[in-house]
């Protein structure tokens, strides 16, 4: 089969490997229809990300049809169209039961490393490190779905890829920084970072109805985008720092936003806002992550921060002084998509929610090394999707 | 050599629970790798400034012999820093590793009540055979990677909570360990608590090495224990291997795919393929 294959920085290729088979009792393969690329899949091909090796399949953003099940998966057969969650969760551990399955306790087979660099591990996720598992990806004709009966959304009614495709990773991650900020009607809300996440952050931000919604970025296309489909109030950022503090200000009557949303997160591309950090000789992420920091600084006194990104390492000059002199609360982490997968097929259905509009580019597969060219270095391009 | 590992696994047991044998392992190697390298490098210095001749060689010779010294006298110093400490507790090497698992108390002891299973559970286990009335003859992986062979005596207590077994008076290098479940906080299921003791011989390898990959005792246990927790809760190991990947060789340092597309071509990829 067909998969693109990282090698090192800036460097993937598409390459002919062995089709996946079925390792473990619960696997299923899917014959992928749509895969995504995603902030963090260019930070791994920025060569920003630990524990990657030469060959490794990307891909964390995907759908398809099983073609194939394990003996003990149960709830979903050969021939279901499904959505996979990018977190890989086995269902059966103390955090999986509780709903926080990006926290599974069981899935990473390399946990030993990801206790040396986090403390404890996460789930694992595909197409990622090897610090979280080395899973395979899904930018690929075929993939392995580890946990299929925990993982798999069936989608059933006539809806095409680019309106469920979403509901793998970016569309529940957007909600879940949304929700975890504990949106009230009174609440002003800034999105700091109109990328894919930050589109559908305003978005589902909008679900919650707060009293001012704003949003910054510095490519018009995308504060169009934010203007039409998520109804927020724009402020481009190219108009400089003290300009944008007064927009800020004015829009929120001299107070601040209560929360702000941190959408751009180290490994966004290099268009828009994003971090302008200085690389590091080891290439990792550090230096200055403008966006929080800008973040920080904007944030209402008692206000709270969420921050959707996904950091891999360590990331330096984090304003903690702001943070703690304003006592402002902070909400992260990786999304615990399972939870939320279903409720927002519901709403997608219902026609309440739309993610499909921050789909600007579909790509075969084979073109998917300059799929990765151009989102880093178009401005038109905010999510690209990929057809093997 | 012995009242190094005495120094160290004896600090090591008043943090037991979570004690790493990895640090002590660490630290036992660079204590003995710097003084062998201090005595080693001292010596071959005093040798070959003893062979010349003038003040170069006195020279050599002086600093050669410094070097033996001062190897030396990093070796007693730290004996005395730790080694009354030592002295008032074992010779052994002690490893402990817990886990929890989402379980109950009696399904896991119903896991762990046949010594046998001890093989799958462990890998420092390679055999063990029932020789009746809780005896066992059994294989294990000692320090150094030497698969050592003893016969142990099984105590499981009435409700299978506390599992313990260790070699039979008389033998030689004595092997102990024990099993240990405890309810774990509200509904987070059953703390699993795990001690392996291997009495450590002057003369045995360091415990760091079981040969192949390096691993050392303490990551064995606590692997170990995530293979059980997997399997009790999720019914299967996670694992990647076999899984497709790339194969072609990567080419000469920096040799990359990477190529900067030119304004036009990335205009007319994206005119040609946008949707919107
Ligand atoms: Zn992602
Ligand atoms: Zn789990």
């Amino acid at each position: 089969m067909k998969a693109l294959c990282w090698y090192g920085k800036r460097d993937v290729r598409i390459e002919e490997v062995a089709e996946p088979t079925i390792i473990n009792p619960r696997d299923a393969i899917v014959a992928v229809s749509s895969a995504g690329i995603c902030g963090s899949d260019l930070q791994i091909w920025n060569g920003r990300t630990p524990s990657m090796r030469a060959g490794d399949i990307l891909g964390h953003e995907f759908m398809g049809e099983v073609v194939e099940i394990g003996p003990e998966v149960h709830k979903v057969q050969r021939g279901d169209r499904v959505v996979v969650p990018y977190p890989i969760s086995c269902g059966g551990c103390w955090h999986c039961k509780r709903e926080e399955w990006s926290l599974c306790d069981n899935t990473n087979p390399n946990a030993w490393m990801a206790e040396k660099l986090f403390g404890y591990s996460p789930a694992a996720i595909y197409g990622s490190s090897h610090v979280l598992g080395g899973y395979a990806g899904g930018q690929a004709q075929y993939v392995r779905v580890p946990f299929a009966d925990v993982g798999c959304l069936k989608i059933e009614r006539d809806l095409d890829d680019e309106q469920v495709l979403l509901l793998a990773d970016t569309l529940p991650t957007a909600y879940m920084a949304v929700e975890q900020a504990g949106i009230q009607p009174d609440d002003s809300v800034l999105v700091w970072g109109a990328g894919p996440i930050g589109q559908l952050a305003v978005s589902c931000a909008r679900l919650f109805e707060p009293r001012v919604l704003i949003a910054i970025d510095t490519v018009p296309l995308r504060l169009q985008m934010a203007r039409d489909y998520g109804g927020a109030q724009v402020i481009d950022e190219s108009l400089g720092r003290k300009a944008v503090r007064e927009v800020i200000e004015e829009l929120t009557g001299g107070r601040g936003p209560s929360v702000v949303i941190a959408a751009a997160s180290i490994e966004s591309n290099g268009h828009g806002v994003g971090p302008r950090l200085e690389e590091h000789e080891n290439g990792f992420e550090t230096g200055l992550p403008s966006t929080l920091w800008d973040a920080i600084r904007a944030c209402q006194k008692g206000g709270r921060v969420s921050i959707p990104g996904s950091y891999v390492s360590s990331v330096e000059k984090i304003p903690l002084g702001a943070a703690a002199s304003k006592s402002l609360s902070f909400k992260m982490g990786h999304a615990h998509v399972h939870r939320y997968m279903r409720p927002l097929l519901e709403r997608i259905e219902k026609g309440e929610l739309d993610s499909s509009f921050v789909v600007t580019h579909k790509m075969v597969l084979s073109d998917a090394p300059v799929a990765y060219e151009l989102f880093r270095q178009v401005d038109g391009c905010v999510k690209v999707l990929l057809e093997p | 050599m012995l009242e190094e590992t005495m120094a160290i696994t004896g600090s090591k047991h008043f943090d037991a629970r979570l004690g790493s044998s990895r640090e002590s392992a660490g630290s036992l190697r660079s204590m003995r790798g710097g003084r062998y390298l201090y005595a080693l490098g001292g010596g071959l210095l005093t040798a070959f400034g003893l062979k010349r001749s003038g003040f170069g060689g006195a020279v050599i010779a002086g600093t050669g012999m410094f070097l033996v010294a001062r190897g030396l006298l990093t070796k007693d110093s730290k004996r005395r820093g730790k080694g009354g400490l030592a002295r008032q507790h074992s010779d052994h090497l002690r490893i402990d590793r817990s886990i929890t698992i989402l379980k109950s108390k009696e399904e896991l002891a119903n896991q762990l009540s046949r010594p046998q299973s001890f093989v799958s559970l462990f890998s420092h286990v390679r055999a063990i055979w029932d020789l009746g009335d809780g005896q066992f003859h059994c294989e294990v992986v000692g320090p150094g990677g030497a698969i050592i062979e003893r016969d142990i005596t099984v105590g499981i207590d009435d409700q299978g909570h506390r599992i313990s077994w260790r070699t039979q008076e008389g033998e030689p290098a004595c092997y102990s360990g024990q099993i240990v479940l405890i309810d774990a906080p509200g509904d987070r299921g059953v703390e699993v608590h795990v001690t392996v003791r291997y009495e450590v011989m002057p003369g045995d390898a360091e415990p760091r090495f079981l040969g192949g990959k390096a691993r050392d005792l303490g990551e064995l246990l606590a692997d170990d224990l995530r293979r059980f927790k997997q399997l009790e809760e999720c019914g299967e190991t996670p694992s990647t291997s076999g899984q497709p990947r790339g194969r072609r060789r990567v080419g000469w340092l920096g040799e990359t795919s990477f190529r900067q597309l030119s304004t036009e071509e990335l205009v007319l990829s994206s005119r040609s393929e946008a949707m919107r």
